[in-house]
This record gives C-alpha cells, structure tokens and sequence, in this order.
C-alpha cells in the first residue's frame, strides 16, 4: 500500500500514515514544525516502512482537526519540493555566498601582508 | 559623412587639414585647407579647395600647390571643419564645427556581427592612428562632444589607447563618447589601461540588445553577453562612466521593459540609457523584413520601458525618434541625436507644430511603413 | 534537462500562482502550472515565463560561472550594510523622565531620582568607545528617560565628539530624542550650531497623544509639544524635527486620524509603529497591548489611507512600508538595525546606558531595565572595545541571528526582505532563535509584505509611481498615460 492514510482516533485525534519513499523524514519534519502553533503532533515510525504522525486538537484553535491533516499533505508536498530542489542547488547557493565575500577575504588578506 | 567633389590638381596622397577661409601671419598654413571663391589662390597651404575651375584661377608656384577645383557646395564648408581631401578630388567632411554627433571612425574592423549593423565590418585595414592623432589636433578645442566608434575601437588595443591619449591631449574640454561592445572591458587589465588615461570627461556607452545571454548573441552573432556583463562590472569597479544603449527591433521590442528592469536591478551605476530607433543602413537595410517593427507598434512598449527607468530615478533618452507617434508622457526623454544633415521630413511633416522642438524623420523612413502620419491634432 | 535550476524560495499564494524569490531579491509571481514544471525540470524555452525566469536568474540553461558571477555582485550589493560595521551608537545620558507615557518601555524614573544620570567621566569614555567603531559614518543619537533633563551632558557630548573627531574624521551626525516639552531657544541655538537633529513622538491629534503619552505633572502634553515644533521649526528650519508614532490599544482603530494629524502638523512621513513588548508595556499588556491581527488590519487600512492621500496630490510617506518597498523593489542595501540578516545587534548599532553598561540594541536595554541582563555585553569601566565586540556571546548571538539558518526563515519566500530579532524572540518566546509558528513579529512582517507584493502585482501605473516617491525620497508626477496622438492608421 502506498496512498497517504488519515485514520480518526478520536475527536480529538487523527493520524496520518505516510509513505518513507515518498516523503523524506526532513520534510516531514519541517511541515510538523509548522503546524505546532494550530494543534499537538507525535511523530512516529513504527517498522511497516511507513511513518505516522498524530495530530490532537488544540484547545485555542478551532479549526476541525481532519482538515487541519489535509492542510498537513498539501504543506508537506511544498516542503518536499523544497527539499528536492534544495538538492540540485544547494551547492550554487554556497558558491554565490562565497564569491560574494571573496574580495573582502583577499582585502583581509592585503591587509595583513602590507 | 558628407562627401563634396570637384577636380583634382597635384594631390598625390590623402591630405587631412582644417577649413580656413581667411588667413593672417599667425596661422600655421601647413594645417590649413584654404577655401576660396577668389581666382587668387595663395601658396603655404596644406591644399586649397576653390569652385573656380582650373581654368579661372592664378596661383604662384601652382606646380606643387595641392588644389580641389569645381567643388560643388563649397558653402556647405566652414571655418574649424576638419576634412580630408583624396586623390581622386572628393572631399570628406570628417568633422563638422558646431554640429551634433561628430564622431571619429577609428577603424572599420568589428569582433561582432550584429543583424542590424549600419557599418558592416572589414576584416583588414591599415593603421589609421597617426591619420587619427592628427585629425584629434585640428579639431576644434571648444568642442562640446566627440564620438570615438568604428566598427570596435578596442581592437585597435595599444593604439587605441594611443587615441584616447589624443583626446586627452589635444581636447581636454570636450566629452568623449567611446562606443564599444564592451567586450574588451572583460579583461581587467584593459579597462585598467583605458581609465588610467584619466580623460576628464570620457563615458563608454555599451549597445545591450536584450536580458538574457541567448537573445542577446543571436543579435550581435557573438558570444558577447557575459562578457559584456564582466566589461560593465569592471568599468564600475574603476568608477568609469557608463552608458547603454538598446536599439529597439522585432526581436527585441516585446522585452524593451524587461531589458530596463536588467539595468536597474544589475547595472543601476550606469550614468545613462538610450533607447534607439534603428539606423536603416547597411545590414539593417539588407535585412530590413526581420528587423523592422513600425515605431507606432511599440511606442506603447517603449512607454512602459523608459516610465519604469525614470521612475527610478534613473537618467533616460530617446534617440532617433519622431515625436508624434511618443506617447505624450514620454516626448520629454526624446533628445536630439542625429547628426543635422540626416533630418529630413516626409510631406506630411511640413505644417507640424512639433517640428522646432526636434521632431525629426529619417532619410529613407517613409518607405518603411510608418503610418501614415497626420498630425493636425497637436 | 534542459536548464540547471538555480537556488529560490516559493510560496504558493492562490490556486493560481506562486510566488518566487531568490538570494539577491529578485522575484516573480508564476502561474502555478509553470512552477510546476519549473521544479520538474519540464519548462521549456517556448514558455512565456522561461525568459523571464532566465533573466531573473532562477534558472540558466547556457553557462553557470557567470551567472553565479551575477548573483555574487547583488548577493555583496544587498548585504553591504555590513560593510563598514557599527554606525548608530545610542547614548542614554539620564532614565529620568518628566514624561508618564503609558507604555514606556524603559521603565523610567522621577525627574528628581538620584543616581540615574551619567557623569562626565563616564561620557568622555564612552565617546572615545565610540570613536573605536571602524564606521567612517557615525550617528549619535541621544535616548532616554528625557534628555534634555541632563542637556549639559548632551552639550559635553557633542563636543567631546567634535574634538575626537578632529583626528578621526569621521562624517558624524546626532539625533536628540526628545519629548520636546523641556526645550528652549537657548537649547535649540545651541542644537542649531552643532547641527543636531531632533527626533520626538506624536501619537495622534490631542486626545489620542494625551491618552498615551501625559506628562508626570500635565495630563496636556499636546499642546506643549505641537508649540515646541513650531519652536524647533523656527529656530532650525522645517525638516529639522521628525516625528514617529506608538500604537497602544487606544489609538489603533484611529491611525488614520493620526495620519491627518500629522499632514496639519507639517510633517511629511509617518511610522506606523506596533508596540514593543518591553518594560511598561509588557507589564501592562492587558490595557495597553492588542492582538497582532487587530494592528495587522488598521496597518492595511492607514496604509490605503496615505496611498490614497499621495494619489491625491500630497506627498506623504509611511516609513515601514517604505523599507519594505525599498527592499522589494530595488537591488540596495537597507540597514534597518531591528530587521536584518544578520541582525544588527552591535554590528549595526549599539546603546550606551547611563551606567556604563553597553547592550546589544535599545530592546536589550528595555529587557534589562525589567531584570533581565541576558544581552549586556558588558560595562565601558570593565571591558575594552575588542571585549565587548568580538566576544564569544557576541558572536553566539550573531550565529543565531541569521534567517538563512533559522528554522522556517530559512525557506521562507519572503526572507530576503525580513530579518530576526534574537531580543524580541527572547523576550516574548523564551528562546532566542524564537518559534516562527507563534511569532507576532513574523506574522506581521509577512502580511504586511505580502499586502504590498499584492498592490505591486495589480500593477496600478499610479500606485507603483506613489511607491517610488517614497522610495526615492521625492514627489513624482501623477500624470497620467496618454495614447500617442497625431498618429492615425
């Protein structure tokens, strides 16, 4: 089986089951983060391959905590993404940070040969 | 340039000097050209241009005086014109005194090939640079503005420099206007060299075509674009004036603005961006079907382009363009840029109120689709 | 693949489009389908968005070097407030106060406490720790308590730094904070001949500024201020006296009323400030302090109030919106010390107290007026300019304070145009590095860009104009497009 899976525990909890291949732990974690200030997540991994994580309803929201899971998907399909293209050019990103202060550091360098 | 002719007497060589219509015992002859309407013809001079045929004049020593006679349109030459006179007796105006957009021609050899060139390269010629210097010392020093171009005066490398050492010599006060490529500005070492010349007035205005490398080099057939993009940044490591200038073209018309937002967030130290109205000479002329785009077309894209730079605070022209068809809001950045003698105006230009406030039409442009104007409303 | 994908943060802000940003600033709004692609590696150069992505360098299908080469240039470019490190260097001479303000934020004393005002030695060394900055542009900039209630110590100041600065030539500005109600010609003559300016506060027209801000011994503090303008104005020009504004719970439904207060008193910009949650402030929140929301919605309205008031002839500034603009649209550094990456804790700007001891910002102050020493670098008696710049704690904090490292900051689509508070964090979140889910500066910041980004979408001709006077600092003409005439097919 390889769907998303939102299972209700009870009104106050749901849990959702995702796929290791698919979503990678980082991003995962990066969409709970996001969510602590609407309700409460648990990760979990049991040994099926597959990652859990249970959502349990804030008392100062007031969002159903099913669609507070959905919502959940939709992010963690974003931060997927992010995390794939972070990938391809995370490198580039260094390169530019590090030419942009390689003249300083030849100025510095300068500076202490003179 | 313009061009008179008449029939030659002794002239075995180019002979470049300086109008001259009068003469007193101070004037340094050798330089001279004098122009006369008289039969006398005095001895001293560098050459003599006359419209007398050979027949009506006298000279002394008339042996070995160099003289251009029959000249047609000799009032079309005043004192401080610099021209060159050939062998075969026509005359070159090289520089006009007092008028716009006088330009030295430092060489005909290019390292682009842009589609709509109006002086297509040569690959060989000989060295123009001592013919240069001399014509650098006979213009007039109170001159407000000289173009350097060519083709791409940076080939010229040393010699080029040589050249702008002339300026600086020879006309300190006049601002200098070097049109390049920009492409030999990638080399450091280059751009370097040209600042240290420290001309108190030069600025370098570098043609940009488009925002993106591939647009740009299928322009100027060239793999140009980034090194451009290193020639400007080098330029303005070394806090020299820069200019850009667009030429505007089917290929380019449609991302006039978005070239303009390049400028500002990449190059916003440039001093100075001209938009363009093509020159339809030469490769332009040749190539004219897939080039041309009828100004009324994108006079609403060049709107939007110059409005996104001068709100910015950054200094913008027009050039080469016909006031009419500008939208009102942008008549303002529209400048005075040809060289007078190009101006002519099509029938339809003859009672336009705008006229004085340099409207001005291109020579051969009225076969080339500008609807038809009619400008009864300004 | 076709083209490398080059480094970007997105935010999806409608079933439509997404938004794009990059290191340096550029951005653009995408159709979702093309984003799509875009990170698939399927957008082809036949694509409508493919130039513009190219130019804008989110993607680059020819070479790498140069591009990188591109992005190094406007990475430097946009960062440069980091250059030439510590500029504003704030000077807290007294905490004594005549003022009674209801949200002072640093827990002022009586006008006749004892032994809360500096002393001369105390000043010399601090002018001289100042002069160590290797900025070649210093601002002094005078806090308080009240000032001018020790106007003897701001004139030994001053001159001390005329004189220091004889050998160190630097370009060298000051800024008194004032509430203006103590000022007199004798001081502004004296202000006038050392170029001072003057920065003071207006909360609205009389009953919203008597409401926040009465003085200890007159609940009419208005009247007393709007005559001290006047004064200012006369004695050192017009543009001499600038003022900003505070929002408590009692003026924040009317800030459009402040905003005319400010057009009848003269005065051109105003800065729709939220409220610090420190000293005061913080200990009276319950009154005083308001939901995030609430200020985000009367911020939006005032906002569309002055743009509209600009569109209708007259010249007028927000200045938060007009940072904010000023990072959106153009390539340029802004040094805003409270909101940039890194933050400018010390870096940017420093405060001097009137005991000697040196905070990392005025917020640090605050905190610590109400106990809390977390960030006091440490005491001008105690510790040389290398101890109390290049410490350890110093750079800890610094670490901590970059967005591109902190937790969500680090993919956030707007990050280019924000910045961290560790202070704030700490104060309010217990933590420096602080929680972006239930963080009120994020949220407010956000909005407020993306209500912003919002109007330069809709590419309104005359806002866009209203948005560049701000940024370039003077009016511009409104006039309208026309079609070219006299042209007829």
């Amino acid at each position: 089986m390889s769907e998303t899976i939102i299972r209700k525990i009870d009104n106050e909890t749901v849990v959702l089951e995702l796929n290791k291949d698919i979503y990678k732990p980082e991003a995962i974690r990066a969409t709970s983060y996001k969510f602590t200030d609407r309700c409460y997540i648990k990760i979990d991994e049991p040994e099926n391959g597959r990652i859990q994580v249970y959502f349990n309803h804030k008392q100062s929201h007031d969002i159903p905590i099913e669609q507070l899971a959905k919502e959940f998907c939709n992010e963690l399909i974003d931060q997927q993404v992010r995390l794939d293209i972070e990938q391809r050019f995370s490198d580039i990103r260094d390169a530019i940070v590090k030419k942009a202060f390689s003249s300083i550091q030849s100025d510095n360098n300068k500076g202490k040969t003179s | 340039m313009k061009v008179l002719s008449g029939s030659p007497v002794n002239i075995s060589d180019d002979i470049i000097g300086k109008i001259a219509h009068r003469y007193g015992i101070f004037s340094n002859k050798r330089d001279l050209i004098y122009t006369t309407a008289e039969r006398s013809i005095p001895k001293g001079f560098a050459a003599v241009i006359t419209n007398n045929s050979k027949e009506h004049i006298s000279a002394s020593d008339d042996n070995y005086l160099s003289i251009v006679c029959n000249v047609r349109g000799i009032d079309g030459l005043s004192d401080g014109d610099v021209v060159c006179v050939n062998p075969s007796g026509s005359i070159t105006i090289l520089f006009k005194k007092g008028a716009v957009g006088n330009a030295l021609f430092v060489t005909e050899r290019c390292n682009c090939s842009c589609i709509m060139c109006p002086q297509p390269p040569v690959s060989k010629e000989i060295d123009k640079t001592e013919l240069n210097l001399k014509i650098l010392s006979l213009i007039d020093k109170g001159t407000p503005m000289l173009g350097l171009t060519g083709g791409e005066p940076t080939l010229l490398g040393d010699s080029f420099i040589k050249i702008l050492q002339g300026c600086k010599t020879y006309l300190p006060k006049t601002e200098i206007n070097l049109l390049s490529n920009g492409i030999a500005f990638a080399n450091m070492d280059f751009a370097e060299k040209i600042c240290a010349v420290r001309h108190p007035n030069l600025t370098i205005d570098i043609p940009l075509y488009a925002d993106t490398d591939t647009e740009h080099n299928k322009i100027v057939r060239a793999n140009a674009f980034f090194k451009v993009v290193q020639g400007l940044y080098n330029l303005a490591l070394l806090r020299q004036r820069i200019g850009i200038r667009i030429v505007i073209m089917k290929q380019n018309r449609n991302r006039l603005k978005a070239i303009a937002e390049l400028i500002y967030r990449n190059f916003p130290f440039v001093v100075h961006i001209a938009f363009m109205q093509m020159e339809i000479m030469g490769l332009a002329k040749e190539n004219i079907n897939n080039l041309w785009v009828d100004p009324y077309d994108y006079a609403q894209d060049l709107g939007a382009a110059v409005t996104y730079l001068a709100m910015r605070d950054m200094n913008v022209s027009i050039y080469n363009a016909q006031l009419c068809i500008l939208p009102k809001s942008i008549r303002a950045f529209a400048k005075q840029s040809i060289s007078t003698w190009k101006n002519i105006y099509i029938d339809e230009c003859a009672d336009c109120k705008l006229r004085e406030e340099l409207c001005k039409s291109y020579k051969r442009l009225s076969s080339y689709l500008i609807k038809a104007i009619k400008c009864g409303i300004i | 693949m076709t083209y490398r994908l080059l480094p970007l943060r997105f935010d999806r802000i409608n079933d439509n489009e997404v938004f794009i940003c990059n290191e340096v600033g550029e951005f653009l709004f995408v159709p979702v389908n093309d984003f799509n692609m875009l990170v698939k590696q399927q957008l082809t150069p036949e694509n409508p968005s493919f130039l513009d992505l190219k130019a804008k360098q989110f993607l680059t299908d020819t070479e790498l070097e140069p591009v990188i080469e591109m992005l190094a240039t406007k990475y430097r470019t946009r960062k440069s407030f980091l250059d030439k490190f510590t500029a504003l260097h704030m000077v807290v001479p007294t905490l004594k106060c005549n003022s009674n303000c209801k949200y002072c934020q640093v827990s002022r004393k009586d006008v006749t406490a004892k032994g809360f005002s500096m002393n001369k030695t105390m000043a010399r060394k601090i002018v001289d720790l100042i002069f160590k900055s290797p900025s070649p542009y210093i601002k002094i900039e005078f806090q308080g308590g009240e000032p001018l209630l020790e106007f003897g110590l701001i004139k030994y100041i001053i001159e001390r730094a005329e004189w220091v600065n004889l050998f160190k030539k630097k370009e060298l500005e000051f800024v008194i904070c004032t509430n203006l109600t103590l000022m007199t010609n004798k001081m502004l003559r004296y202000l006038k001949g050392h170029k001072v300016y003057i920065s003071t506060s207006l909360d609205g027209p009389k009953d919203l500024h008597n409401m926040n801000r009465p003085l200890q011994n007159d609940s009419n503090s208005y009247d007393k201020v709007i005559d001290k303008i006047r004064l200012c104005r006369k004695v050192l020009g017009h543009d001499s006296v600038s003022a900003l504004m505070t929002t408590s719970r009692y003026n924040l439904n009317r800030l459009n009323d402040a905003v005319d207060e400010y057009l009848k008193q003269g005065f051109n910009s105003i800065f729709l400030r939220s409220l610090n949650p420190y000293g005061f402030a913080k200990r009276d929140g319950q009154s005083i302090a308001y939901k995030i929301d609430e200020f985000i919605s009367e911020y939006k309205k005032a906002l569309d109030y002055i743009i509209d008031i600009n569109l209708r002839g007259t010249y007028f500034v927000e200045e938060f919106a007009s940072l904010l603009l000023t990072r959106i649209l153009t390539p340029f550094s802004t040094g805003f010390v409270d909101m940039q990456s890194p933050v400018g804790v010390a870096i940017s700007g420093v405060i001097y107290n009137y005991d000697g001891n040196v905070y990392v910002s005025d917020e640090a102050r605050m905190l610590a007026s109400t106990g809390d020493k977390k960030f006091l670098m440490g005491n001008v008696n105690e510790k040389s300019y290398a101890e109390l710049f290049d410490s350890e704690f110093l750079h800890s904090l610094l670490s901590k304070s970059c967005l591109e490292c902190l937790p969500e900051c680090s993919w956030c689509a707007y990050q280019n145009f924000c910045g961290a508070d560790p202070v704030r964090n700490y104060s309010e979140q217990r933590d420096i590095i602080g929680n972006r889910t239930t963080s009120e500066e994020c949220k407010r910041n956000k909005e407020i860009m993306k209500f912003l980004l919002d109007l330069i979408k809709n590419g309104d001709q005359q806002i866009q104009k209203v948005f560049w006077s701000w940024i370039t600092r003077h009016p511009l003409s409104l006039e309208k497009e026309e079609p070219c005439e006299g042209s007829i097919r």
